[in-house]
């Protein structure tokens, strides 16, 4: 099943952050090999040159690298990952208290809001 | 590459002519058969229905002479075709040597099936010992004989390509086609019967003495003289042929119209 | 490498102008959308690249030859219209292919067949329509040509189809090969294409990446392609 993407946004830009999604949360573990891109931009019927635009952005962040003749690898440095984690995370707080902004809550609130809010049953 | 393409003509074609010559040679056959018994009937049902394929043949093998021109290349087979990495030459002539070829045996197995309900029984033997005993007559009678032929042959050539081009002219058009490349071969037919008539009417006024020279060669070398006519007339007839074959290849090539 | 090169490609059908002054350059590894309505040019462009058209004026340049018996041994054209005969079953046409075509991969073909359940022994004239199309691109992507030139492929198919197209397309990705693809549907086709092409009366109104375009101007090649041919 193809992946789904936004119309107006650049789709390079949101294949990186799927695939930084992939390899922050663990699906891709520090130092695992990525699948081909061949094989990536069929899975997520994508032009290959798009998907290669993604994976360079991504290898230029440090969060990938390509070794010549085995492929690409997921780099093994746990700090990268981690700090590229915390940034993902930051960004959608920022999201979430913008929409929180919006609907007339502050930080404290929101705050409040998070602790009393039962977890939804999975 | 016209190998390819002529044995595809041939297997697109061979699937209707193999069984009606095969049905033509073998009804000829049980109808010989059949003129031996003391009953009329079957002989002469058996010849009804041979006279009905012969007819059956020339027909056939006219409009499969039209109609494979026209659906291969002016169709939408026409996509398939002129996007193969052959010359359009190639394409035209897989066509015509293919029908030429039936044409030819249509000739011959139509021959063969009248010969073998005709001809009497001690004729027919002669007639195939003769052909077994077959020697090489003088050089003069071989070239005489290939000559002709080729003569023969090329004005059957021109005979196909003639349809080829009056269809391929009809692209011209979009619509009616059909009845567009028929107005143009009988416009063909009639300006060819003008021409003649003309030629032959300013030939007759002319007042034509052969230059001295010319003249005792003609008597002295009556065979030359006639080697040399058989090649104008092959010639001529090469040249008509050529004619046919450049304005189809002209209409394929560059003003391909395909529906 | 520029596998297609035009200049003031220009194609005139008596007194109608089908193209007009088209200035075309297409890398290689290019996948390439052919957009516009209707009559704007987009079959009579493909067909002049193959060579069933003649230019009126202009030149025309595939892998820098001009179209001829060379170009169309590196070109792979799939047209609107079937254009099989009645007599042949599907594996004939692999062995047509095979016969005329150096670049045919049969055994690619063979697999692909039997990837969407169709016979090799099955009488072409017998197929639904829906098959003998699928047949027909196969044919097609079965050659590892250099331009491969698509009039409207998911035009009249089901999505289930469209996403098998598409996903052949990617899979048979080649960096040294180009794919032109002529479509109304382009949603379904933007995730695949680098660049896209406007087409407008014969003429071109906008050549670009599509990332250029989202990023600039902030919408989808859809979206911009109503725009720009607004009724």
């Amino acid at each position: 099943m193809a992946w789904q993407f936004d119309t107006d946004r650049p789709i390079y830009k949101q294949l990186r952050e799927r695939i930084l999604l992939q390899i922050v949360s663990g699906t891709y573990g520090a130092g695992a090999q990525l699948p081909t891109v061949r094989e990536l931009a069929e899975e997520a019927a994508v032009n290959p040159n798009t998907l290669q635009k993604a994976l360079m952005e991504l290898e230029r962040d440090g969060l990938v690298y390509t070794q010549r003749t085995s492929g690409r690898f997921v780099t093994e440095d746990e700090a990268v990952i981690r700090k590229a984690k915390n940034d993902l995370a930051k960004e959608q707080i920022d999201l979430f208290l913008q929409k929180m902004a919006a609907i007339g809550y502050d930080r404290q609130d929101a705050a409040v809001l998070i602790q009393t809010t039962k977890e939804r049953k999975q | 590459m016209l190998g390819k393409l002529m044995k595809y003509e041939f297997k697109a074609t061979g699937r209707i002519f193999l069984p009606l010559f095969s049905a033509l040679l073998i009804v000829s056959a049980v109808t010989r058969l059949l003129s031996g018994l003391q009953a009329q009937a079957p002989h002469i049902i058996g010849i009804t229905s041979a006279a009905m394929l012969i007819a059956a043949a020339f027909v056939i093998t006219l409009i499969l002479t039209i109609q494979r021109f026209y659906k291969n290349f002016m169709s939408s087979e026409g996509y398939l075709m002129f996007t193969l990495p052959v010359t359009t030459d190639r394409l035209i002539w897989s066509k015509l040597l293919v029908a030429a070829a039936w044409n030819i045996i249509c000739l011959l197995a139509v021959s063969l099936s009248v010969s073998i309900m005709a001809m009497p029984g001690n004729e027919l033997k002669a007639l195939l010992q003769s052909i077994a005993e077959f020697r090489l007559p003088t050089a003069d009678y071989v070239f005489y004989m290939i000559e002709l032929s080729a003569v023969v042959l090329v004005t059957m050539l021109d005979g196909i390509l003639s349809l080829y081009a009056c269809m391929a002219l009809s692209m011209l058009f979009n619509k009616h086609r059909v009845s567009i490349s028929f107005g143009i071969y009988v416009g063909m037919i009639i300006l060819f019967q003008i021409l003649a008539v003309i030629a032959a009417s300013i030939a007759v006024h002319l007042d034509f003495t052969f230059p001295n020279g010319l003249s005792v060669f003609i008597n002295t070398h009556p065979n030359g003289t006639l080697h040399a006519l058989l090649l104008l007339t092959l010639l001529a007839v090469a040249a008509v042929g050529a004619v046919f074959f450049a304005v189809t290849r002209h209409m394929l090539k560059n003003r391909l119209n395909l529906q | 490498m520029t596998i297609l090169r035009t200049s003031n490609l220009t194609k005139l059908f008596g007194k109608t102008l089908a193209l007009h002054g088209v200035d075309l350059n297409v890398e290689a590894g290019r996948v390439v959308g052919l957009l516009g309505p209707n009559g704007s040019g987009k079959t009579t462009l493909m067909k002049l690249c193959n060579g069933l058209l003649t230019p009126s004026a202009g030149e025309i340049r595939i892998a820098d030859m001009r179209p001829g018996v060379a170009t169309k041994a590196i070109v792979s054209y799939l047209p609107e219209v079937s254009w099989f005969n009645d007599w042949m079953k599907v594996q004939d046409m692999l062995d047509f292919f095979s016969d005329f075509y150096q670049d045919f991969d049969a055994a690619k073909a063979a697999d692909m067949l039997k990837a969407l359940s169709i016979e090799p022994s099955a009488q072409i004239k017998a197929l639904s329509k829906g098959t003998k199309e699928k047949v027909q691109l196969i044919l097609v992507m079965a050659r590892k040509a250099k331009l491969y030139l698509l009039d409207e492929p998911i035009g009249g198919v089901d999505p289930a189809v469209r996403d098998y197209i598409l996903s052949t397309i990617i899979k048979n990705y080649n960096p040294e090969a180009s794919v032109i693809i002529s479509t109304h549907l382009i949603a379904d086709v933007e995730p695949v294409l680098d660049e896209v092409i406007f087409l407008k009366e014969g003429e071109i109104v906008l050549h670009e990446d599509v990332d250029t375009i989202r990023e600039e101007k902030g919408m989808s090649v859809d979206k911009l392609f109503r725009e720009v041919f607004k009724c």
